[in-house]
């Protein structure tokens, strides 16, 4: 059970305190309800972009980084389709630089031309880092808009193309940071050795004069059914084939969403589950084989990637990935085997908890799903699912109109001849 | 009115609590170090085994007993063990390095009854089962060969054979048909040998119940001695290679470079203040060649230095990924920075900033029970004292001082005597 204090600041800044005697250290999270999701498709990547820039200096602070090592702490951030994320640790005495550093730059930003050149140019060795100078590594890139005709989950919060980053200006960064980065889409999540009381004080002082900002309705297109199969073929200088398979989702907060979560585990949570058991190890025909969600706020997609091992057609290996849909379709979910993934969650749930970092996150998450209990509740959420519901699951997500599959290819001088 | 130009005063750090283990022997003698801190119900068992791949005969053969050791038992095939540790929702991982191997458990208090006997037929009863290993080496080769397309990995098993040279066992390189090599009976060799009573130690860590050290007694305290054969044979000296050398891969739009030489490890006097040095330099977000390279120049998105320690040896590393187009420029700009360090005094200033980032990360590294033992683990094979270490190594942090600092960067990074190496395109 976690216990927190919640309130909210006259500007409309949401605050959430998590107690915890034992740490010396205090994290403090920032999250803003911005994402790659909320870009304009002429100009992807700047939500991330943007997320380098905030420590290029603000309005009263040339530095973000080095007054913070100064105090001792510790910081980074992170963005993904929905959102972005920005944390701290410091030793508890010096908990004050962290609400001063934060404040200000959700006051304003003050960075320099240079900076954003630099910047640009940092995110551009990411990408190149990332996705194009690693095997498979651009795979994501063509998945998301082979799944995704009309949601912006189709680009990555890298972003579509290099070139929407060379071309980020001044003027494309002020406008981003007006309509996103103000209190009213902030949420702040402090755990520690602190009370309400506390932080209410320090709230008053350093983020309450921070105006409210115009509040903003996001206006997101729905992602139609899908209604036929979707297939891509692509060949890389890879050594060995890969094969993905995307289903559509429900949304995080979907009804469905325990279930479709637990299904993934019974196919591929840990070494015991169906799919390492029957396709790497008894059948050999993959290498390393998955099935995941991808959690997203919105609607999202349930994933089986693998790579197939080598001499292994890849008719064969989706073959034996829809022998495992039908067989948990048809055949009843054993007694013994679903209780291994309830406790399965029950421990990752418990493990997560131990990082105090970790926990002002999760907190923050919670709020910015529209409950915050969420965090204490989550736990028995999966516990009141049935195996008969997540067998259910299996039959509404896992049918072929609503599947994009991607056969990523090996070509070129670095296949494996066989 | 705040004055929000002014950074709020600044407390000073004066001390750090280091929790001092709790020591117990098993009946066979195999030290237990508990840390039982915390309120979180988890309790985490740390075997460590003088197991590293510096002992083994073949390459690959100390990683491969490690890892095996789950993939089945006298009494429990592989899926029964991994039936059994994801039913009680246990973590069970398997780390092998340069000089140890490490079997870790984390699990629920409330599990832990079930699970240990499991744990013991891992780490005693392992057999290693033919087919089984075929499985394993086949597709983690396939893993392999797919790295060998990473300018990043390439770039670390090469770097490695370059500083510690073909002769030592710790600059072996690895390849794809040492895969296909492993066989059972080496594995079997290899842990009858390594995995035993006088090689074991055990960390254990959480908020664990009173009776922990009688449980490890009844599962681990009745193994005897290994036997006293010799098939590690004693390592052969290190003989750098090469100083510069160039790996081409054509179609890569960055490098990896590496740019290094053999260090002092952490049993060595002056290990704390070159590791203070190597904060300055390359240690932090706020080091040297981020602020050059990263933040300056925008040539990678990350580059670093490290201080890697083992029981024979050390290395210092500066290690990034740069674009293709720029490596040169790169290259020369860590030269640069290298001859300012062993040229110029450091500022108070900028010792004043790291002074205090680190004991930041001295207090974060000693929050809570896993972590401290981390820190414990990670000095306890070279027999030094953990809470002596740790004090003076805050001492070291409160006293040192950039002329101090200068006599360490003259004799242990010296610009010109460090091997660089280029993996991609330049």
């Amino acid at each position: 059970m976690i216990k927190y204090a919640r309130f909210v600041l006259e500007n409309g800044l949401r605050v959430i305190v998590h107690q915890d005697k034992s740490t010396p250290v205090v994290a403090v999270n920032v999250l803003y309800d911005v994402g790659a999701k909320d870009e304009d498709p002429g100009k992807t990547g700047f939500a991330h972009l943007f997320e380098h820039l905030m420590f290029g200096g603000s309005v009263n602070i040339p530095s973000y980084d080095t007054p913070l090592q100064n105090a001792g702490g510790e910081n980074n951030a992170f963005t993904n389709n929905d959102f972005t994320n920005y944390y701290l640790s410091i030793p508890l005495k010096n908990i004050e630089t962290a609400f001063w550093l934060e404040s200000d730059r959700m006051l304003d930003l003050a960075f320099s031309p240079k900076s954003l050149d630099v910047q640009r140019n940092v995110v551009i060795e990411e990408f190149r880092q990332r996705y194009l100078n690693q095997p498979y590594g651009d795979f994501w890139l063509m998945m998301r808009p082979h799944a995704y005709k009309k949601h912006p989950y189709q680009w990555s919060t890298i972003g579509k193309d290099i070139s929407h980053i060379t071309n980020a200006t001044m003027d494309d960064v002020r406008t981003f940071y007006k309509k996103y980065y103000h209190p009213q889409n902030a949420i702040l999540s402090i755990a520690g050795n602190v009370t309400e009381k506390d932080v209410r004080l320090l709230c008053d002082k350093w983020f309450n004069p921070i105006k409210k900002g115009d509040k903003y309705s996001r206006n997101i297109p729905k992602e139609p059914v899908q209604r036929k199969k979707r297939i891509l073929e692509v060949e890389r200088d890879v050594p060995f084939d890969m094969i993905c398979k995307a289903y559509h989702m429900c949304s995080r907060m979907g009804k469905d969403y325990y279930a479709t979560d637990l299904l993934s585990d019974i196919l591929s949570g840990g070494s015991s589950s169906r799919l390492y058991n029957r396709l790497v190890k008894e059948k050999q025909l993959f290498s390393e084989l998955d099935a995941y969600i991808t959690g997203d706020i919105d609607e999202g997609l349930f994933v089986f990637s693998g790579k197939l091992m080598h001499g292994v057609d890849m008719e064969v290996a989706e073959n034996a990935i829809q022998q495992e849909i039908d067989s948990i379709k048809k055949k009843k979910i054993s007694e013994k085997e679903f209780k291994k993934v309830t406790n399965k969650v029950e421990a990752s749930v418990e493990f997560s908890n131990i990082s105090i970092l970790n926990r002002a996150l999760k907190l923050a998450i919670s709020e910015l799903l529209g409950d915050i209990e969420l965090i204490n509740t989550e736990a028995h959420k999966y516990k009141s699912v049935t195996a008969a519901e997540v067998q259910d699951m299996a039959k509404k997500i896992l049918i072929e109109d609503n599947c994009s599959v991607m056969y990523y290819k090996a070509a070129g001088m670095n296949k494996i001849k066989r | 009115m705040i004055n929000r130009k002014q950074q709020p005063e600044l407390k000073k750090i004066e001390s750090i609590d280091i929790l001092e283990p709790e020591t117990a022997r098993l009946d066979n003698d195999i030290p237990v170090y508990l840390f039982n801190a915390g309120d979180i119900g988890i309790t985490k068992l740390d075997f460590i085994f003088e197991a590293g791949s510096q002992f083994q005969l073949h390459p690959l053969n100390a990683s491969y007993t490690n890892k095996m050791l789950t993939e089945g038992t006298l009494s429990y095939s592989s899926f029964d063990i991994a039936q059994k540790l994801d039913y009680y929702g246990a973590y069970i991982n398997n780390m092998s390095s340069k000089d140890t191997a490490v079997v870790s458990l984390s699990v629920l208090n409330k599990h832990l009854k079930y699970v240990l006997p499991v744990l013991n037929e891992i780490i005693n009863h392992p057999k290693f089962p033919e087919n089984e290993l075929k499985i394993h080496t086949q597709k983690d080769k396939q893993g392999f060969i797919d790295d060998c397309q990473k300018v990043n990995e390439v770039a670390v098993m090469n770097f490695n054979r370059q500083l510690f040279g073909s002769r030592h066992p710790y600059g072996t390189l690895i390849t794809a048909e040492d895969f296909d090599k492993q066989q059972s009976e080496q594995l079997i060799a290899f842990h009858n040998e390594r995995y035993t009573m006088e090689h074991c130690k055990i960390i254990a860590s959480g908020k664990m119940s009173k009776d922990i050290v009688s449980q490890l007694n009844y599962f681990f305290g009745y193994t005897k001695k290994g036997r006293e054969v010799t098939i590690s044979k004693k390592p052969n000296a290190i003989i750098s290679g090469p100083q510069k050398q160039f790996v081409e891969m054509p179609s890569s739009v960055q490098s990896a470079i590496r740019i290094g030489k053999i260090s002092i490890n952490k049993a060595h006097k002056d290990y704390m203040k070159l590791y203070i040095l190597n904060m300055i330099f390359g240690g932090y977000f706020g080091s040297r060649l981020m602020k050059n390279i990263r933040e300056d120049k925008g040539f990678t998105y990350g580059i670093y230095s490290v201080l890697l320690s083992f029981q024979q040896s050390a290395a210092f590393i500066i290690a990034s990924e740069v674009g293709s187009d720029v490596c040169n420029k790169a290259i020369d700009e860590i030269y640069k920075e290298l001859r300012i360090l062993n040229s110029e005094m450091i500022s108070l200033k900028e010792l004043e900033l790291v002074k205090k980032y680190m004991t930041g990360t001295l207090i974060r590294n000693f929050d809570g029970p896993f972590q401290i033992a981390d820190r414990f683990k990670s000095v306890l094979e070279y027999g030094i004292d953990y809470k002596k270490h740790y004090s003076e190594f805050l001492q070291t942090i409160n006293t040192v001082t950039p002329e101090k600092l200068m006599l360490i960067s003259k004799e242990y990074l010296n610009a010109e005597t460090m091997q660089e190496l280029v993996v991609g395109k330049r």
